[in-house]
């Protein structure tokens, strides 16, 4: 009978345990990464009756999680990625819609720009029709800038985003570090017996910093786990945790980096994978670079072209073209630990062959190695020297190992501008004029004229040609030279041809076009820019070359976005077959409840039985 | 499998909110009528759509400048009809005043006349269109091309420059023509030679403006007819040298060199006669030149001798003006009809490129209306189901 009641009670114990764990699941059914808990029950040891043993009860041997460590990982892994592809993807769209929106998109305005030209090459005296073209000239630099102070706020936002991360994953890594000293110590307490909360709070953490980046996880023998991120820098190890930190990037303090330890350790941003910070770094390196010195590199190339063709006019003053837009030279950075006193200046000498590459000038002692870092592609000499349409110089005394950043195009979009003064300094009209003597008996004719340097200072002297027989003619009385019809003939800074048959005596005449205001070849030459090739070695147009930066945004910001469906989908498969082992299910617990109870109740019956049977006996006993 | 009641919940929450935000992007398009919301949507299409933008916007260009320059033809063309019409009027004139109906009294009326198509021809070929630009002064259009000095002379002050415009990729055409082509370049005399009495010749010897028999036997040069006699002519070139000679008889022609050209009245020994060839006319001297020949018919009879030679000369002058004037009249013709030609390829590539462009961009407002009632009924049972299971709990039964 005293079998029976200690029987009876292991049972009431046993489902009073199963009872509270039940209960315990039910209050944890909303807790995030809480595993459902179950009571593991044994028979208690039976006793030997003579030739047979005797059951005692039960016992509560243990409380056990359900729990898979496989899919745990998973779901961190995933959730890794999804973050990564989440945070790259919400950048990448606000570029994308920078670039693309009608509104802020250089596309429309670049159009406008030219036609307006192209109108103006209609009238080319009206000042209306000048004012037009100054006026959108100014809305197409003000494109460029819009867009360019855009990008700066987009890394700054870059900035924010990897310093927020910085300072959660440094939270993280403590309390996971905390945690590893709280299960080692709670194992140790209770003989090896597991933890099962704080082994969740702590799986947990490591799925909110998987959430921020990627990390590997070893477990220790004393229940521990080290964690570690980018290419194996331990961020936790047991009770230890080391911080990263936010540093400013040698050459650009706009743009911070990834160190880890202390600002002065190890930089790790192009180590660092996975989530949000893998996503913010990645999107930086491989999108915003590239849209930045893109849209960068069209504005040099656009200006630097215009410009050039714009010298070559006259404009309604009789004066020779100026600048029409401005950029700013290459942004020359030295890093933050030369010790030389050089100071290294770029200028811009071609703008068409200018790359949207940035450079890295490194000084070796004797010579500058010069690193394209698009392609890795190296050139080695002394200073000055001239370089994809950069020219590089230099003041002062480099020492060795003296390094510069060099970005041709990165500040351009920002700081494009327009310079002409007044709407009559538009120089629309060719400076030079051409025309054959009114007595010529010839057929031969002269063409208009192009010019091909403006710096020339002969330019404007009239020159004429003078035919001494149909096949030979001196130039301005001198020498004798022969004619070959339709061949160019190049002379101070222009560029002409003769054809058809001149006689003996014909003149032609090349002279300055004062008064030639209704002249509109450099309108036509300015317009005609528009459907040229000129950038990237002579295979895009501009609108081409903006449409193709477009094109390319688009389709990373695109990638990006199914990337991000399919980790997302990818997360919560993972996230689903987790919950399917280790989550809470109010109705099976509601099931369980019910027969923890009736078998409580039932322990409770065995117990009043026993009483029973013990009056009975009692009874017995006192008659 | 097992469903944890958290996920399930949680699962059909994305669920309407996965169906939400594509019912919102299903109303952002019909709101916008776009198909692509952002370059992403569709990269390809994006930058199709971008670079169709642009195709459209330079097409839209050609079409202004077009309209521009057919308005600039337009004007060009009045321009040249109306300095023909002087030109006829002046040949009428020229030829009225050299019949013998007329006498001194009706000469002065014609010369009044002609002084004063002189004058028109001024004040067309002075002509400004809508901008305010000469339209004959070349490039230096703000500054009048044609000025008469003191001497009554016309000097043309502008250049040859000629504007072209854009109206169509790659195809420039040029809207002007300056004044120096169209009033100073048509040949003189009849286009081949040119025929002169000299001013020192005593007779009454006239040569007419000359004809052209054999264009291929003609050499360039210039020949003198010398009068050795009353009836006597010999023709030397310019170096002197003797190309024919022969016995006068008036009304007959005489023949060289593949051109003929006759002498006619009474010339004196001594008197030349130059042919030479044809050089460049200016129009207002061509009228002078008539004037004063008009004026000269009254005069003594050597002079009224020369004065009907320079009629004649005149008139073939004339023709050759008219004749140069038609040239550029046809010209800008053509370039009217290849203006015509252009616009009609420019519509055609605009409404293909925007019907291209229509493709990639815009929405099918039938399939997207569908899409959106689907999307609505989706999000509905969305709601609903989820409400069902809200209900659905073991504990609710438990009493």
């Amino acid at each position: 009978m005293a079998d029976m009641f200690s029987s009876g009670v292991s049972g009431l114990l046993a489902f009073q345990n199963a009872l509270t764990t039940t209960g315990h699941n039910i209050s944890n059914v909303a807790t995030p990464g809480y595993s459902r808990q179950r009571v593991e029950l044994g028979t208690r040891p039976a006793e030997i009756q003579n030739d047979f043993y005797i059951g005692t009860g039960v016992n509560s041997q243990t409380v056990r999680r359900s729990y898979d460590q496989l899919l745990t990982e998973q779901v961190r892994n995933t959730g890794s990625a999804a973050a990564q592809m989440d945070s790259y993807a919400t950048f990448a769209a606000r570029l994308d819609n920078l670039l693309g929106a009608q509104g802020t998109s250089v596309s429309p305005m670049l159009s406008q720009f030219f036609n307006d030209i192209e109108l103006l090459a209609e009238n080319p005296a009206g000042i209306p029709e000048r004012q037009v073209v100054l006026t959108d000239a100014e809305l197409l630099a003000d494109r460029f800038n819009a867009l360019g102070t855009q990008l700066d706020q987009l890394q700054a936002d870059v900035n924010q985003q990897i310093a927020r991360d910085v300072t959660e994953i440094n939270r993280l890594s403590t309390n996971i570090a905390e945690l590893n000293g709280q299960i080692a110590l709670a194992q140790s307490r209770a003989n090896g017996a597991p933890p099962n909360d704080l082994l969740d709070a702590r799986d947990e953490a490591l799925r909110q910093l998987g959430e921020k980046v990627a990390v590997q996880t070893v477990a220790q023998d004393d229940g521990a786990v080290n964690v570690f991120v980018g290419t194996g820098q331990a961020l936790v190890v047991g009770k230890t945790a080391t911080p990263l930190t936010t540093v400013a990037n040698a050459y650009d303090p706009a743009r911070l980096e990834v160190a880890y330890g202390s600002p002065g350790g190890p930089l790790i941003s192009n180590q660092i994978t996975g989530g949000s910070l893998g996503g913010a770094i990645a999107f930086r390196r491989e999108t915003f670079d590239v849209a930045r010195n893109n849209l960068g590199q069209l504005a040099v190339a656009m200006a630097g072209t215009v410009n050039a063709q714009h010298r070559m006019g006259m404009d309604l003053d009789g004066q020779l073209g100026g600048d029409l837009f401005a950029v700013v030279a290459p942004a020359v950075l030295p890093h933050r630990d030369n010790s030389g006193s050089a100071i290294l200046t770029a200028a811009i000498n071609d703008p068409k062959a200018v790359t949207s590459s940035d450079y890295q000038a490194r000084y070796d002692g004797s010579q500058w190695e010069i690193t394209r870092l698009s392609d890795g592609v190296r050139t080695t000499g002394s200073l000055p020297l001239a370089l994809d349409g950069v020219t590089l110089d230099m003041t002062g005394t480099p020492a060795a190992g003296d390094r510069f950043l060099i970005q041709p195009t990165a500040g351009a979009a920002d700081s494009l501008s327009v310079v002409l003064d007044g709407p009559r300094a538009l120089a629309a009209a060719s400076p030079i004029r051409t025309s054959a003597a009114l007595g010529n008996t010839g057929t031969g004719r002269i063409d208009p004229g192009i010019v091909v340097d403006p710096s020339d200072p002969a330019l404007l002297v009239t020159t004429t040609f003078e035919f001494l027989t149909p096949t030979t003619y001196t130039i301005n009385g001198v020498g004798s030279y022969t004619y070959t019809a339709g061949a160019p003939i190049t002379v101070n800074g222009w560029q002409i041809r003769l054809e058809g048959a001149p006689q003996a005596g014909d003149q032609f005449t090349v002279a300055a076009n004062s008064g030639g205001v209704g002249n509109n070849r450099n309108a036509l030459a300015l317009a005609g820019l528009q459907s040229q090739r000129l950038l990237d070695g002579g295979s895009a147009t501009y609108g081409e070359r903006y449409e193709s930066l477009v094109g390319e945004v688009a389709n990373r910001s695109r990638q990006a976005s199914l990337g991000r469906d399919t980790q997302r989908l990818l997360a919560d498969q993972a996230r689903a077959a987790r919950e399917s082992v280790s989550g809470v299910n109010l109705d099976e617990e509601a099931a369980q409840m019910l027969r923890f109870q009736q078998a409580y109740q039932a322990s409770a019956q065995v117990i009043a039985i026993a009483n029973n049977l013990f009056q009975t006996l009692l009874d017995a006993v006192r008659r | 499998m097992r469903i944890a009641t958290t996920q399930a919940q949680a699962q059909l929450v994305q669920a309407m909110l996965d169906k939400q935000s594509q019912l919102a992007r299903t109303q952002q398009q019909l709101a916008t009528g776009q198909r692509l919301l952002t370059p992403a949507d569709d990269p390809t299409a994006a930058v199709r759509t971008l670079a169709l933008n642009r195709a459209l916007d330079r097409l839209a260009t050609f079409g202004r400048n077009g309209d521009l320059a057919e308005s600039r033809l337009q004007a060009e063309e009045g321009a040249l009809a109306a300095l023909g019409d002087i030109l006829l009027r002046a040949r009428e004139l020229a030829l009225e005043a050299n019949t013998a109906a007329q006498d001194g009294l009706s000469r002065g009326a014609i010369a009044a006349e002609l002084r004063s198509l002189n004058d028109q021809l001024l004040q067309v070929a002075n002509q400004r269109d809508a901008n305010g630009e000469y339209l004959f002064g070349g490039d230096q259009s703000r500054q009048i091309p044609f000025v008469r000095d003191a001497g009554g002379a016309v000097r043309f002050t502008g250049d040859a420059g000629q504007r072209l415009v854009s109206i169509g990729e790659n195809r420039l055409m040029a809207v002007s023509d300056s004044g120096e082509r169209v009033l100073l370049t048509a040949r003189d005399g009849n286009g081949l030679f040119r025929t002169d009495a000299a001013t020192s010749n005593t007779g009454t010897g006239r040569i007419d403006a000359g004809s052209v028999t054999d264009r291929s036997a003609w050499v360039a040069d210039t020949y003198t007819l010398n009068m050795l006699s009353a009836d006597q002519y010999e023709i030397r070139d310019s170096g002197g040298g003797l190309v024919t000679s022969g016995v006068y008889v008036p009304d007959s022609a005489i023949s060289f060199n593949g051109v003929q050209i006759t002498l006619s009245g009474a010339p004196a020994a001594g008197d030349r006669f130059e042919v030479r060839p044809s050089g460049r006319q200016d129009m207002f001297q061509t009228l002078a030149q008539l004037t004063q020949a008009v004026a000269d018919l009254d005069a003594d009879p050597a002079t009224a001798a020369r004065g009907i030679g320079a009629l004649g000369r005149g008139i073939e002058e004339i023709d050759q003006a008219l004749g140069h004037l038609q040239t550029i009249r046809t010209e800008v013709g053509s370039r009217l009809n290849g203006l015509d030609q252009q616009r009609q390829r420019n519509a055609d590539e605009t409404l293909s490129l925007q019907s291209l462009r229509s493709q990639l961009q815009d929405l099918d407002y039938t399939e997207a209306i569908g899409r959106l009632n689907l999307q609505t009924v989706a999000l509905q049972a969305a709601q609903q189901s989820y409400l069902k299971l809200q209900g659905l709990s073991l504990f609710d039964l438990l009493r």
